[in-house]
């Protein structure tokens, strides 16, 4: 097998013509949008001649015997699928060139199994990558072997962004799409791939996952590549050492490999944090972040260059201002209100540069790093020490070694004479703090001339990320209870208000209140909803929402006494307890749990009581502070009135399994408490 | 869920390659644009159409030409993302599109054109996992300098050439959109000899009738035609919009006809197909066992292909072929089915029809709504004809969910025949919930949940659980019956296997609670719990009482609900719930409560008569559920009798 594939580059640089392209019929062993772009061909040609080390591809039969291994069984158990075999058999040059040859295969355990892996996906990006399927089949539990055929192979666009108006068809899709699956079953894939030209330029980055959500059975990978770019290596989630590593010189090249043991499945849970930072991942580079940090500065600050136009709006938006907390405000809320969130493929590296800022200014379209690309040039010229940053909001990373995980683009600034540098997220168009709380945790990268090294985001504590709500009711002595709700926040508080009515059409907002009121009883019903200021992308002010509803029958009488509940006991506007409750439902948790952000809420609610009534008892007072989560809450009365107080916060945005029955002992407090009722005594 | 993606993406399609022949001038552009309501005038609306001209242009039986121009005015900084785009629909096999003008005007006078790279040709999102069977492509348009007060103006032009015999020209155009339309002209040009049909529904008004050379010629104009806005679980689309269908097939013969070429053509009774049957059935021909075991490996087996009927064409791939790739959609099932059934002694039709509720007429021959494709089965013992849906690989066989009440064709090989879908009467969709427990003095409890389902609710129980591992079935219980305010803690699970469509869905839990009623003074506040389990009730939509659209809930069915509680020693009743029955066409509420001992038991029975529930009703409707969901209604209130208590309380007195 190897000898065929070096004979095969050999060809190739010898000036055999490349007979590929998407015209055969046999969809394997076929390039996929081979083109005659001078690039495309030389990019091609230079990647193929990197021969990958130990190209000795296991057979249908090699990989059936892998399936008969003793533990399967065991691994396999609350499985839907298997990974018989991963193989990643990579080359790369000194300018990051690759060649790589990947071969898969997975053993299906169940129907669902068979929904979920029936159709498998191949990314590549044509700007950087060319791909050609060598083998695809599936074994039958009777070991019938089929292959892949006709418009089983499929090269399509991968549109799978256009949700979040991204439409790049340069992304495309080798789409698998494999006959005869089901339980029992082995599929089995072997693709090629060969860079067109470097994603980083001077630079691999690249990364590998060996335990994932399913089971492994073997995973190897072998990578080859010049002693001049010596690689720098992390195996992140490996206390146990199950992966083990070898390396060879010979010459000028030097072949570094990397095996796992079997690995059982991360069984997921709801509400863990993400699966990425819990994988058994090796990540793989020839640099150091310093060195990361200038290279992308190189390529992506000339894009960053304002034009008049630019220069001219800033100018507008900053006259007269001379404090620069308020130019970041003005500047920051012009680029995030303005420029509409849509991505199409421009330029020689899509997807990883940000357009020229006059392109997103003059279009007022763009995505993260089009926009953010605008705010760090818009702030730089009005003075403000300015980068664009990498981040990834969505989960922590690894950064022993600068491997790129990053999804995301922001923006970091720094005042004159502070030393910390502040974050500023421009796709949060309703973001009043200008970056999520959410984002507190996540890892960033300062895209510098002068090199940088990774940092995070600050967490926000629970007091900056505070709703309040100061609610007064009436109940007649018929049992309707009347209210009119305040509900005013900030951080996370105000977005959770501000996004939902943003977003929903305003005929919709009655019925997204009325669906919160519902939360206190099926039928309450919401008189009216008003939320300030009118135009909620106004971040100058925070943001106000005003209920009034009533519930016809919400007092019980029972006998001598009538009961009901201070609606705000219930939390009925509280999105976050929702999420507690959900989170708090499991026994026991393997994994740490991840709540997002630090919050609070602070309600106080008085209601008038119906003539005739006087108070028997109210509910204990409750005090709880324990599994990152603060609770009180107490009743008072006097004749006419019972009012409520009571605090709820998070305060630890992650809570790990050793502190979750601390936290699920917390939260089934709170429950408990909305359990308790004012109980009234009729006056004889 | 899966069916509602579809439908949306149909009606996108149809709509969206509809288009205007009479192009705006300049200086009517111009003068549209200076009138456009500011976003004042509409409060409610995120964007506006200003103005619409489109037309349908049917040169014969297999060509047409749809063309679009339209002047759409943002008006609110959250429309950018929604209406900043122009998405065109298309089959690349016979569809050619043309987008001549696609340009915003600024708000600050100027005219962008779309910038480099933003004319781009993708896939559906929503069709990827179907890229196997792919033709349908979307033209992508994206608009520059999308902001509020700019106006988008864009030109499209689909021209459609159907090969002879592939399919009708036929189609349907809504009138209305999520958005207001100041102001709209729609026409249809068919030419003399084409025997165009046109209905009208949902109240839009009849069409202008002229002849313009070789063409009839049908207009409707249209001012300030409001918002449709959509209401939470809200009837189909269909059943609310103006709208008009149209067809150029004379009739329902010729429909007939045309798919019995196509249909009958692929599925053939072939020998790969009688051998799978006999090893399915061995010696069992035109009975239950024999139905049961072919369709649970059609539904089941065959790896369902999510795409509408009609999207990839009429044509079924071959028997023989699916069950070597053991994959396909709708039709391909559906001709594997009817060859499988056929070959094991039964007689058998494929039947077409809409999945999502739809009122069409009958006598408009026509199935570009008909989405989904079944079989029906002549019963051989003479009893009803069984209709097989084979797309439902939760269903139990003769389960027939999706459609009930919508016209249906089925299409014998030697003729056809127009029917309603049979809608299941509430009795066949039953739930039982029982809850038994007792209450401690400290008023910790400890009992036993039961569900049992059948018919919608079998389905809908099989769909969380059949394909989930122990583990994650597990998780999903612990995640149903611990979100609940009382905090059980579940001590074991019994349930059916689910796998098994034979056995009778049920789920057992024994439980038990730190603080189910709440001892407050000398009382103990019991508030009865509700059931946990969202897929063994009827839900109504939250957030709005009186409705503008009707609500469509999943079937007619009969809810039951059983509570028994052994009550703690020393504690007397103060207050219970009553008993009593209250109805309305829609719905019928039963509730009985009865006490012997210290054992007190809650019955209620809901019995769901109407699918869909006009917006007039809904408020009975609603009045009848909240009234058993009041406090008063579930609430037993003890009073400690006797004890130290007691005595204490009477020696302080009231």
């Amino acid at each position: 097998m190897m000898r065929k594939s070096m004979l095969f580059c050999f060809l190739i640089c010898i000036g055999v013509p490349l007979s590929m392209g998407a015209s055969s019929d046999d969809p394997i062993s076929n390039w996929h949008f081979m083109d005659s772009d001078p690039v495309v061909q030389t990019g091609v040609v230079r990647s193929l001649a990197l021969a990958v080390p130990d190209d000795v591809r296991l057979s249908a039969t090699d990989i059936q015997a892998l399936a008969d291994s003793e533990s399967i069984e065991v691994l396999s158990r609350n499985s839907d699928t298997v990974t018989l075999l991963s193989r990643d058999r990579t080359a790369f040059d000194e300018d990051g060139y690759t060649h790589l040859i990947q071969q898969e295969a997975v053993l299906i355990i169940t129907d669902k199994g068979v929904e979920e892996s029936a159709v498998v996906n191949l990314h590549y990006g044509l700007p950087y990558e060319r791909l050609r399927l060598l083998d695809a089949g599936i074994i039958s539990p009777d070991g019938t072997k089929t292959t892949l055929t006709g418009d089983q192979v499929m090269d399509i666009p991968d549109s799978e962004d256009a949700a979040v108006n991204i439409y790049e068809p340069v992304w495309r899709l080798l789409v698998l799409t494999f006959p005869r699956v089901e339980p029992g079953a082995i599929l089995y894939y072997t693709y090629e791939e060969c860079a067109v030209r470097s994603r980083m330029p001077g630079a691999l980055n690249w990364g590998h996952t060996f335990r994932s959500t399913e089971p492994v059975i073997s995973a190897s990978i072998c990578m080859r590549g010049p002693v001049t770019r010596p690689l720098k290596w992390f195996v992140a989630n490996d206390p146990d050492g199950a992966v083990s590593f070898t390396e060879e010189s010979s010459g000028t090249f030097i072949t570094y490999c990397w095996n796992s043991r079997e690995m059982p499945a991360i069984d997921q849970e709801p509400g863990m944090i993400p699966v990425s930072e819990l994988t058994t991942s090796l990540l793989v580079t020839t640099e150091t972040w310093e060195e990361f940090s200038r290279r992308e500065a190189a390529i992506i600050e000339p894009n960053l260059e304002p034009d008049d136009a630019i220069r001219k709006k800033v100018q507008e938006l900053t006259a007269g201002l001379t404090d620069p907390e308020e130019k970041l405000k003005v500047l920051f809320r012009y680029v995030t209100g303005r420029v509409r969130y849509m991505g199409v493929a421009f330029g020689d590296r899509p997807g990883m540069n940000p357009d020229p800022v006059s392109r997103t200014f003059a279009n007022n379209a763009g995505v993260c790093k089009d926009k953010a690309g605008l705010l760090t040039a818009m702030l730089r010229l009005s003075g403000i020490e300015a980068y664009y940053t990498l981040n990834n909001p969505s989960r922590h990373i690894h950064d022993q070694v600068a491997v790129d995980q990053f999804n995301h683009a922001i923006v970091a600034v720094r005042f004159a004479g502070d030393t910390a540098f502040r974050y500023l997220d421009v796709t949060t168009d309703l973001e009043i703090t200008m970056c999520p709380a959410s984002s507190g945790g996540t890892g960033v990268l300062r895209i510098d001339a002068n090199g940088a090294d990774p940092g995070t985001i600050p967490i926000s504590p629970a007091d900056k990320n505070m709703g309040w709500i100061e609610a007064t009711g009436t109940l007649e002595k018929s049992g309707r209870f009347s209210s009119t709700v305040n509900y005013r926040g900030t951080g996370v508080r105000d977005a959770l208000i501000r996004g939902p009515f943003y977003y929903i059409e305003p005929s919709k907002h009655d019925e997204f209140a009325g669906y919160f009121v519902q939360q206190i009883h099926s039928a309450a019903q919401l008189d009216k909803v008003r939320v300030l200021p009118e135009k909620l992308e106004d971040l100058s002010r925070p943001v106000t929402m005003l209920v009034t509803y009533h519930i016809d029958q919400y007092m019980a009488e029972a006998g001598n006494y009538a009961l009901f509940k201070i609606p705000g006991t219930l939390l009925p506007f509280d999105w976050i307890y929702w999420d507690l409750k959900d989170y708090a439902s499991l026994s026991t948790r393997q994994w740490p749990l991840n709540l997002d952000s630090n919050s609070g809420m602070q309600i106080t609610e008085t209601v008038t009581l119906p003539a005739g009534y006087t108070v028997k008892v109210v509910p204990d007072p409750v005090l709880i502070d324990q599994g990152g989560i603060f609770f009180s809450q107490n009743h008072t009365f006097d004749d006419i009135t019972v009012t409520l107080n009571q605090v709820l916060k998070v305060n630890k945005p992650r809570i790990s399994p050793d502190e979750f029955p601390a936290f699920k002992q917390a939260v089934t407090g709170i429950k408990q408490s909305v359990q308790a009722y004012v109980i009234l005594e009729a006056i004889q | 869920m899966k069916y509602t993606t579809w439908i949306i993406i149909l009606i996108f399609f149809l709509i969206t390659i509809t288009g205007t022949c009479q192009a705006f001038t300049d200086k009517e552009i111009q003068s549209i644009i200076s009138r456009a309501s500011a976003s004042d005038a509409l409060p409610d609306a995120v964007a506006v159409i200003l103005a619409r001209e489109s037309s349908v242009t049917i040169g014969d039986l297999l060509n047409r030409t749809t063309q679009e121009e339209v002047l759409l005015k943002i008006l609110k900084g959250n429309a950018k993302n929604d209406y900043g785009d122009l998405k065109v629909l298309f089959d690349e096999r016979y569809d050619t599109v043309t987008i001549p003008v696609a340009r915003t005007f600024c708000t600050d006078g100027s005219v962008v054109p779309i910038m480099d790279g933003a004319d781009n040709i993708i896939i559906p999102p929503s069709l990827i996992d179907a890229a196997v069977y792919l033709s349908i492509k979307q033209r992508v348009i994206s608009f520059s300098g999308v902001e509020p007060g700019a106006v988008l103006h864009w030109k499209v032009k689909v021209a459609t050439a159907y090969p002879e015999n592939d399919r009708f020209l036929w189609g349907q155009r809504s009138f209305m959109e999520d958005i207001p339309i100041l102001k709209e002209t729609f026409m249809v040009y068919s030419r003399n000899d084409v025997p165009i049909r046109i209905d009208i529904l949902n109240g839009l008004e009849d069409p202008v009738p002229r002849n313009e050379k070789q063409f009839k010629v049908f207009t409707w104009k249209r001012e300030n035609v409001p918002a449709l806005k959509p209401e939470w679980d809200m009837t189909s689309r269909f059943n609310v919009e103006p709208r008009l269908v149209y067809t150029t097939v004379p009739d329902w013969e010729s429909i007939a006809r045309w798919f019995q070429e196509k249909f009958f053509l692929s599925a053939r009774v072939s020998n790969r197909v009688k051998k799978e049957v006999r090893l399915l059935v061995g010696e069992h021909t035109g009975d239950w066992v024999a139905l049961d075991a072919i369709y649970r490996q059609v539904a089941g087996e065959i790896r369902d292909i999510d795409l509408p009927l009609g999207m990839r064409g009429y044509l079924p791939n071959s028997p023989d072929t699916v069950l070597e790739s053991r994959y396909g959609d709708n039709l391909d099932k559906a001709a594997l089915l009817w060859s499988m059934v056929t070959a094991a002694g039964f007689h058998a039709a494929p039947v077409m029809f809409p999945s999502v509720s739809m009122k069409i007429s009958d006598d408009f021959p026509s199935i570009s709504l008909f989405d989904a494709i079944g079989i029906v089965v002549e019963d051989p013992s003479g009893g009803d004809r069984i209709w097989l849906d084979v797309s439902g690989e939760d269903l139990k066989t003769g389960t027939f969910i999706r459609g009930q009440d919508n016209q249906a064709i089925i299409i014998s090989e030697t003729g056809y025949t127009l029917n309603s879908i049979p809608a299941m009467v509430p009795e066949q969709s039953r739930t039982w919930q029982t809850l038994e427990f007792d209450v401690h003095p400290d008023g910790s409890a400890q009992g036993v949940l039961r569900w049992e389902g059948t018919g919608y609710f079998d389905t809908n129980a099989r769909k969380r659980f059949r394909e989930k591992t122990d583990r994650d079935r597990k998780l999903y219980i612990e995640q149903l019956f611990g979100n609940d305010d009382f905090s059980p803690v579940i001590t074991s699970v019994t349930m059916t296997d689910w796998s098994d469509f034979n056995k009778t869905a049920f789920l057992e839990m024994s439980f038990t609670v730190p603080r189910l009623a709440v001892p407050e003074s000398n009382l103990m506040v019991l508030a009865l719990p509700q059931f946990p389990f969202g897929f063994a009730q009827i839900h109504l939509p939250e957030g709005k009482i009186h409705r503008q659209h009707p609500v469509e809930i999943a079937t007619r069915c009969v809810e039951h609900l059983k509570i028994t509680v052994e009550l703690p020693s020393r504690y007397s009743i103060i207050s219970r719930p009553g008993s009593g029955n209250k109805s309305c066409p829609a719905l019928d509420v039963t509730q009985r409560f009865s006490e012997e001992g210290k054992t007190v038991t809650l019955e209620r029975t809901l019995t769901w008569r109407d699918k869909i529930i006009p917006p007039e009703m809904f408020t009975d409707v609603k009045e009848i559920t909240d009234h058993f969901l009041n406090l008063e209604q579930n609430l037993i209130l003890l009073e400690k009798t006797g004890g130290i208590w007691s005595r204490l309380t009477d020696s302080q007195g009231p």
